[in-house]
């Protein structure tokens, strides 16, 4: 059994903004990253083709390689930090990673904490 | 009579919160069919530069952007109110489909100089370069997204401003 760490990001946004955004920076970390749809788990290979405004759990996972792995074995130490869960509610994201110590993954939270913090997104119509 | 197109196209301005992009200058209709040209031009500037399949910024790609994600949708409307140029038009357009922002250089001279350029990177390994020496494309500077990645500097995406929580 695999122990996940929940980091909570304070983010008064639109769930679709927050989500995009959060998405990109984590495809910048892993450019061949598959996104899948955590609730009907449909898989988008490209960031752009995820409809943001239809999801509220999004699980990243590092490339298909990681996807086949976890969809095979589940959360196992072989694919550890191979894949990141976002998930929106109230106001609030919620970061799902295995080790957060790991630097890598330090890198990915630092990107999406200071892409959401940035004030053109916190300026409410 | 107003076109479909026109008709669309205001339908998604307003629909993304935007109406004041036609109703400031008091000819609405006049002020659509302006958008739709500049709207039009960008889509001959897209494909001059990505001749290959991809999705072009159009009003029909924008309605349906606009199902998935309408907050870029809003994004790029606020760009088609801020620059009179196709070609930076149609660097927002890639960045919002995921190109990266490799390089972006402002050399700035009051009252002489503005130039503006940056250089993108597509996910099939192009790279475009785009340039301007219209001080109002600054404006489109304001929407980059600005984080840092293991504390390196990044910009990185292209976001509305003045957005809702409704979006």
């Amino acid at each position: 059994m695999i122990a996940r760490t929940d980091i909570i990001v304070p983010a008064p946004l639109a769930p679709a903004l927050a989500l995009d955004a959060s998405v990109r920076t984590i495809v910048r970390h892993w450019p061949d990253a598959v996104i899948v749809d955590g609730e009907d788990k449909q898989v988008f290979h490209r960031h752009r083709d995820v409809p943001f405004r239809k999801l509220t759990d999004i699980m990243v996972f590092k490339d298909r390689h990681s996807l086949n792995d976890w969809r095979e074995h589940g959360p196992t130490s072989s694919n550890i930090n191979s894949m990141i869960n976002l998930v929106w509610l109230d106001n609030q994201l919620t970061i799902v990673v295995d080790d957060a110590s790991d630097p890598a993954i330090q890198g990915i939270i630092e990107g999406i904490k200071s892409i959401l913090r940035q004030p053109i997104f916190n300026i409410a119509a | 009579m107003v076109a479909p197109q026109q008709d669309l196209l205001e339908r998604l301005i307003r629909d993304c919160g935007q109406g004041w992009i036609i109703d400031f200058f008091g000819d609405p209709a006049r002020a659509l069919a302006a958008l739709e040209k500049l709207l039009g031009e960008t889509t001959v500037a897209y494909r001059r530069r990505y001749p290959h399949p991809s999705p072009v910024p159009s009003v029909e790609s924008l309605a349906e952007e606009h199902d998935r994600n309408p907050h870029r949708v809003k994004a790029f409307l606020q760009a088609l109110s801020a620059s009179p140029s196709p070609e930076m038009l149609v660097m927002v357009w890639r960045i919002l489909q995921g190109d990266v922002i490799n390089q972006l250089r402002v050399d700035y001279l009051a009252e002489q100089i503005f130039s503006l350029e940056l250089q993108l990177a597509g996910d099939d390994g192009s790279i475009q370069s785009f340039a301007s020496s219209n001080i109002d494309d600054a404006a489109l500077l304001r929407h980059l997204g600005i984080m840092k990645m293991a504390g390196r500097p990044l910009f990185d995406g292209f976001y509305p401003m003045q957005h809702s929580s409704r979006d």
